[in-house]
């Protein structure tokens, strides 16, 4: 039963995107939640850029940018003497810059909801930006930052376009859940596709409902 | 030991222009009509705005001074700031609202049982009254040891007797804090009731003449003042100051 294997890849670039994302995302959210600076609507287009482009042309880009004559790329290989692209760790890159805007969304949202006056009496209180956002911001947000984690996590397991531009497909490597069906497929292995998309079904249906019974407790 | 303000800002439809100071023990009432700038002032004292110009200068340190680039931030000012609505953090208890930000945790207990609060410590903020909330949120200022006390409008969400209960715990607050307070209203009844001097305001300028307007208006129309409110204390007050 070698779909496991895509599954695994898939849950595990999932975890990891969500993890990296929500300690990354906070703090851009906070900062275009709250800061007034020239070029505020410039930077909040770029990070929603993913939102709109093309999977494949994001992957196109992501690709020269990471492979061996690129920037990211030379660094890459430069500190680990490994390739970026077709690996593991460059598809939890791509990955990162796909599913950022889904993780910064919902923040932003979360974070402009909070009442002002209050972030501002922390201050008053002698509370720094810091802490006022650790103290106060996020625990006050934190349907919204579970949603933001939600939404990275069902979305990157969806991922295909941009890993299979950026890490084909390895098996093992980057050969994620996605890639394995729409290769099934092809090759007209039709119960293994099917496996592999009920199981990803079931996940996100179950993620869905999870979703809806905390936001019941929450009231 | 005295704050002085003298500051200057632009505003969408006026400058605002005030200089005045508030001594120690002192509570100086700003009062006047809507969007008259009483808000902007007491934030530009919290450090929440910065003025166009000006000095914000408390017993001899300077807060604010626009023409040397000074700015000292809020977290530093140590004021209290009672905002209009409550500002008590939803994810805390009583107790830990109170705590937050206290100078000495065992201020905490003794504030919150002179407010007659102690009882909802465990309490979260929306699951006790307005004039409980509010209570707490003047508590939490308090137990940080304020050098300044800033309220604003801190009991216009409130109905008519827990106001007048606020406003008589105020007062005798008052006499035992040894601190300058800046009290924001726009009712005269409190304004007279609490203030040892009262600032009015008119589209950011002081005018003394409004407030003068007002008082003859109370005094000469019967309307405004009903049978039961002239039995109040406030209203021996309101009769007193006016005729003087």
């Amino acid at each position: 039963m070698n779909f496991w294997v895509p599954l695994y890849l898939s849950g595990k670039l999932a975890l990891m995107t969500t993890v990296i994302l929500v300690m990354v995302a906070a703090p851009f959210a906070y900062f275009l939640t709250f800061s007034r600076f020239r070029g505020k609507s410039l930077c909040d287009a770029l990070i929603n850029l993913p939102l709109v482009l093309p999977p494949t042309v994001l992957g196109f880009y992501l690709l020269i940018v990471m492979g061996p004559k690129g920037f990211l790329g030379r660094l890459w290989g430069w500190l680990t003497d490994s390739s970026l692209v077709f690996s593991f760790s460059g598809i939890l890159l791509a990955s990162l810059v796909y599913s950022l805007p889904f993780a910064v969304q919902p923040m932003k949202a979360a974070f402009a909801k909070v009442d002002r006056r209050l972030l501002e009496s922390a201050h008053v209180l002698g509370l720094s930006s810091i802490s006022t956002f650790f103290r106060v911001l996020l625990p006050n947000t934190v349907s919204g930052i579970a949603a933001s984690a939600i939404l990275v996590f069902v979305h990157t397991l969806g991922e295909f376009g941009v890993i299979l531009m950026v890490g084909g497909s390895i098996p093992g490597q980057t050969k994620v859940a996605s890639i394995a069906i729409y290769e099934a497929v092809e090759a007209l292995r039709y119960w293994e596709a099917g496996m592999i998309s009920l199981i990803l079904l079931i996940i996100c249906y179950a993620v869905l409902i999870m979703v809806n019974v905390l936001s019941e407790k929450r009231g | 030991m005295k704050l002085d303000v003298q500051i200057r800002k632009t505003l969408a439809n006026f400058d605002l222009e005030v200089s005045f100071s508030a001594r120690m023990g002192e509570l100086k009432v700003i009062t006047g009509p809507s969007g008259a700038g009483k808000t902007t002032i007491v934030r530009m004292i919290a450090g929440l705005e910065r003025p166009d110009e000006g000095t914000i200068t408390y017993n001899g340190e300077t807060w604010v001074d626009t023409k040397r680039g000074l700015f000292l931030p809020p977290q530093k000012r140590r004021v209290g700031y009672v905002f209009q609505e409550y500002t008590l953090f939803p994810h805390m208890n009583v107790y830990r609202n109170i705590a937050f930000a206290a100078f000495d945790e065992e201020d905490v207990e003794r504030l919150m049982k002179v407010f007659d609060i102690w009882p909802l410590r465990d309490q979260k903020p929306d699951r006790i009254s307005g004039g409980e909330r509010q209570r707490a949120a003047i508590c939490q200022n308090l137990a940080r040891r304020p050098r300044v006390l800033l309220l604003d409008e801190p009991f216009s969400a409130l109905d008519g007797e827990i106001r007048r209960k606020l406003r008589h715990e105020l007062k005798a607050l008052k006499e035992q804090l040894s601190l300058p307070m800046i009290h924001v209203t726009h009712d005269l009844s409190e304004a007279l009731f609490l203030g040892d001097e009262i600032l009015s305001l008119v589209k950011g300028k002081i005018a003394q003449d409004w407030l003068e307007h007002q008082l003859r208006e109370i005094a000469e129309n019967g309307a405004w003042i009903s049978k039961g409110w002239r039995k109040t204390s406030e209203d021996s007050v309101v009769s007193s100051r006016s005729r003087s």
